[in-house]
């Protein structure tokens, strides 16, 4: 029982503190419990988690991106303006084979060039916005009154929004690769010890080019969910979102080192950024106290579950 | 053989200063006509494209040469990029600058060159610019209150409005929403939200459901820039509300979203700067400058001429 | 007898190689753009474009010189943009007050310097790892300077004795240039003189064996991440100087340019193995870039992309010249050491 309490408390010390903190801003902010505030957060948490549990994979296996952000609002401009080509459908998948194929380019550089990732994606950020802005002209692309890419943002069924179930269907589905596949095998390998995974024959570049290719598409689908809210679609898009999405894979729990990777945590770490945004919003508190606590939380937590988490574990030890 | 490789490095280094230090006299700018440098906030801002298409003209119709430096919403960038540009040789500079606080150094180059200064709109940093023309970005709050006053009165909805800010470094556009807040809460109306939406769409987006939660019974918006107005307007009809009939959304700047926003009926009104006059206005100021002449100043102590802002509704509408 | 020679020599002229692309590169790539820029770029040789040119290169450069030394330890510093706006704003504050420039160095220095303990003590006592810990520091420091300023104002200041460190020279030479250049020294100096800097070589390359032979490996991270405040303190000075004021918006993004250079100056991020050569050769060739692609008038936009491409062409270089020299040398694998070992650096902190 102690040990389960213990590992609990280890891989789940997030749980309880997304429920601790949901009480307390349900109690600060009275309209924080309702349905459709709780169904609004959820929305934004799902944005950030889309792209973050792409993140979660490249984080596993030991990279990161810093292009997501940029890949998102070209793949936004792009699908709008292919609109009125393709219709919207179309166009939609028109944008996640665009963010795919970024992505691709990404893999191919780090495998192929051997640039390391953080500087291979941090320059690709630049690119790809400076293309961006070259293809729209820096101008905005808008459709107004055009409901049918509402059904990227949008409610579906029983008043919850389509993002909510991308997010949930893309974290199964992850988990399921995780667990199950011999990509996802390979994913954590690489992330364990990059050189005993080649030796052992995982075809590493192969493996992160799929990785990248992810993480491209999920960005894409973020910047299009987005893009579908305002209806608007321009190269100053979704800045800052790189380090949303890593913020979020970290207060999940799943570790900068590589080799290991929580699905749910991602969900959780998302969901927690955005209970503090929402409910500091109700509260009315100016922005600047918003990234205080979100850096705070990000160390808090993290040192909980260094140095609390080891305590309490050894306590609870000492005790049987 | 590496050692013949350092060698060599070592000779191209002192060749090429050896050449700079040579260089260096015969390079002066003798081209008859004159030269106009503009640098710019920040070309991503259709606001700023619209200016810097003024300015261009402007010069082109002047017969001018003209340079153009983009500050890419950076205030070192801002210096280096400008000192370059008064290294080309320029006879005029026009400048809308990212942080007006940092104009010092620039102001300090131009004149030691004897190079005229055109602050073209954001503030002067009260350096010793020959001229700035300003939108009143104060008055322009004002009247946004004045109409969505106006708005709500004769809808008889309830005297609560919020109010959405650019990012917090931006300081004198943050003077829209003071003047906003001043003059709602003259006219007897509670401000129950005041928000940073970061000057960014999606968190003007997430900051109006954010509003809307907190506050059911708001019945007017006015946001600080018009991407984050139109990012509110959103929000509120994904409510299944109306920004332009039910709760009053007022953006600034009347960018072309923002324009077809109240076209399509999505949010109440704007206020329009003019840009591209006001990039016109700088040559001519420019060249009166460099003719030696002395300006009609609106406010002779901070060498300041106004531009006037006017409101944007469907009324009004420019097509 | 022959054979084996005969490979070691070859070993040796391929590290040789190695060493010097890795140390020489960049400052090769800098000597021919100025030379090509000198003759073909119009204005360049104006003798004061180019010292806008070397005083533009110190601003990150002070801090590229911290950098290096963090990156070459195997961790680096996300929070030295933050560190930089809070430093500088308090320190216009306080010249701004008490008319003492003296006084803003120390500040603006000594506070870069806490946050940098702050930053180490984190690390080594807690045990996250740098990158979560300098991402959240910077998150903090950033809303701390909103909240200290009360919404953003910069602090202006234009007396003589304080923008003189920003935008003055010596014999015509920029003081930061100046600045820059003693900073370097003093990190060449530590890094290459001190048993310091040979801890820091070797928790880079291998923090293990270093603890194993008796490194003080938590002592010598929490030194390396206080350097890092110091030389950040400078570049905030000198920022603050230049630009005859400061707020806590300063320079977002200035971590990353700082971090760019670094790696750009041929420095690992894997750790163990960079010079501080490479980054002032790397802080020249960025300036460098900027000032040329505005003497060609590049539109704005497509100067992102260009910059973000050399960029990538200057970092691909080594792993290109790699493939090569493998494909060609097949046979001598048996003496190839760890060329492999950097790829797929993800900056695992």
């Amino acid at each position: 029982m102690k040990k389960f309490l213990v590992e609990f408390w280890k891989s789940y010390s997030i749980v309880i503190v997304v429920i601790v903190i949901g009480l307390v801003l349900g109690l600060l902010a009275p309209r924080f419990l309702t349905k459709d505030n709780l169904i609004n957060v959820m929305t934004n948490a799902s944005l950030v988690a889309i792209v973050g549990l792409g993140m979660t994979l490249a984080i596993a296996s030991g990279n990161f991106d810093l292009s997501v952000g940029a890949t998102a609002s070209f793949a936004g401009c792009i699908s709008f303006s292919l609109v009125p080509i393709l219709g919207v459908p179309l166009s939609i998948i028109a944008g996640v084979i665009v963010g795919a194929v970024v992505g691709l380019i990404n893999g191919l550089i780090i495998s192929e060039l051997r640039v390391p990732a953080f500087i291979a994606t941090l320059s690709m950020m630049t690119i790809v916005r400076g293309f961006t802005l070259i293809f729209t002209n820096g101008r905005d692309l808008y459709l107004f009154g055009q409901t049918e890419y509402k059904i990227l943002s949008g409610q579906l069924i029983l008043g919850i929004s389509t993002p909510i179930f991308f997010a949930i269907g893309i974290a199964l589905l992850f988990g399921f690769v995780k667990k199950y596949t011999r990509f996802g095998r390979h994913i954590l390998a690489m992330g364990g010890n990059l050189s005993a995974a080649s030796r052992s024959g995982v075809r590493t570049s192969f493996v992160l080019w799929g990785i990248f290719s992810i993480v491209g598409a999920t960005a894409a689908l973020t910047g299009m969910i987005i893009s579908s809210q305002v209806l608007t679609a321009n190269a100053r898009l979704a800045t800052g979102l790189e380090l949303s999405a890593i913020a979020v894979v970290i207060l999940g729990g799943t570790a900068l080192s590589g080799g290991q990777a929580t699905v749910i945590g991602t969900l959780l770490g998302a969901l927690l950024i955005s209970m503090i945004n929402n409910g500091l919003n109700l509260l009315n508190v100016p922005i600047f106290y918003q990234e205080l606590t979100v850096g705070a939380l990000m160390l808090g937590a993290l040192a909980v579950k260094m140095q609390k988490g080891f305590k309490i574990s050894s306590l609870l030890r000492s005790r049987s | 053989m590496n050692q013949k490789i350092f060698k060599l490095i070592t000779a191209l280094l002192v060749l090429s200063f050896v050449l700079a230090a040579c260089g260096s006299s015969g390079e002066e700018a003798t081209s008859e006509s004159r030269t106009i440098g503009f640098s710019v906030y920040d070309m991503q801002y259709g606001f700023f494209q619209d200016m810097e298409a003024g300015t261009r003209e402007g010069a082109k119709d002047a017969g001018y040469d003209y340079i153009l430096v983009d500050q890419k919403s950076s205030e070192s960038t801002m210096v280096s990029a400008t000192i370059d540009l008064i290294n080309q040789g320029i006879d005029a500079l026009i400048i809308s600058p990212f942080k007006p606080d940092a104009l010092g150094p620039i102001v300090d180059a131009a004149k030691e060159k004897g190079i005229p200064v055109v602050v073209n709109d954001i503030g002067g940093g009260g350096t010793d610019y020959n001229v700035i023309v300003i939108s009143n970005n104060y008055e322009g709050g004002v009247m946004a209150a004045e109409h969505m006053d106006e708005l709500i009165s004769a809808a008889g909805k309830p005297k609560k409005v919020a109010s959405i800010t650019c990012e917090a470094s931006a300081v004198y556009a943050a003077r829209r929403n003071v003047g906003f807040e001043a003059k709602i809460k003259e006219l007897g109306y509670e401000v129950v939200a005041t928000l940073s939406g970061n000057s960014q769409q999606e968190q003007g987006y997430k900051v109006m459901q954010d509003i809307l939660t907190a506050n059911p019974d708001v019945s007017g918006v006015f946001s600080c820039n018009d991407p984050m107005a139109v990012g509110a307007a959103q929000a509120i009809s994904d409510a299944g509300l109306s920004g332009a009939s039910d709760i009053f959304v007022i953006g600034f700047n009347a960018d072309e979203i923002a324009l077809e926003s109240i076209k399509a009926g999505d949010m109440a009104a704007t206020v329009q700067q003019v840009p591209f006059e006001m990039g016109k206005m700088t040559v001519e100021l420019a060249t009166q400058l460099m003719n030696g002449k002395t300006l009609a100043y609106d406010n002779a102590e901070l060498r300041e001429i106004f531009v006037p802002v006017n409101l944007i509704t469907l009324d009004n509408i420019p097509n | 007898m022959t054979v084996a020679e005969k490979q070691i020599k070859k070993f040796s002229v391929k590290l040789g190689w190695d060493l010097l692309w890795e140390r020489y590169g960049i400052a090769t790539v800098v000597l021919i753009a100025w030379v090509i820029a000198f003759f073909f770029v119009p204005n360049f040789r104006n003798p004061d474009n180019m010292l806008n040119v070397i005083r533009q290169s110190a601003f990150v450069g002070c801090a590229a010189v911290g950098m290096t030394i963090a990156i070459i330890s195997g961790t680096f510093d996300l929070s030295v943009g933050s560190t930089l706006a809070l430093s500088a704003y308090l320190g216009l504050m306080v010249v701004s007050t008490t008319e003492s420039v003296l006084l803003a160095i120390l500040v603006t220095v000594l506070v870069a310097m806490l946050i940098g303990l702050i930053n180490g003590l984190l690390i080594t006592k807690v045990g996250i790892s740098a990158f979560i810990t300098t991402l959240g520091m910077s998150f903090i420091v950033r809303g701390l300077s909103y909240i200290i300023s009360k919404g953003g104002e910069p602090v202006r200041y234009n007396a003589k004795a304080f923008i003189w460190w920003g935008n003055g020279s010596f014999l015509r030479i920029p003081i930061p240039f100046i600045i820059f250049i003693i900073c370097a020294l003093a990190g060449w100096f530590i890094l290459k003189k001190t048993p310091f800097g040979r801890y820091v070589f070797s928790i880079g390359t291998n923090e293990k064996a270093a603890k194993v032979a008796g490194v003080p490996v938590q002592r010598t991270i929490i030194f390396i991440f206080i350097i890092v405040g110091l030389f950040t303190g400078i570049s905030a000075f000198l920022i603050g100087s230049r630009l005859y004021s400061a707020g806590p918006g300063l320079e977002p993004g200035f971590e990353l340019s700082v971090i760019a250079a670094v790696v750009l100056g041929g420095t690992r991020l894997a750790g163990g193995r960079g010079s501080i050569l490479g980054t002032i050769a790397a802080c020249l060739l960025y300036a460098t870039m900027g000032n040329i692609l505005n003497l060609l008038h590049a539109d704005a936009f497509v100067q992102r992309v260009a910059v973000g491409m050399i960029l990538l062409l200057a970092l691909s270089i080594e792993g290109i010249r790699q493939r090569i020299f493998e494909h060609s040398s097949r046979r001598i694998t048996t003496l190839e050491i760890e060329p492999n070992s950097n790829e797929y650096q993800g900056g695992q902190a």
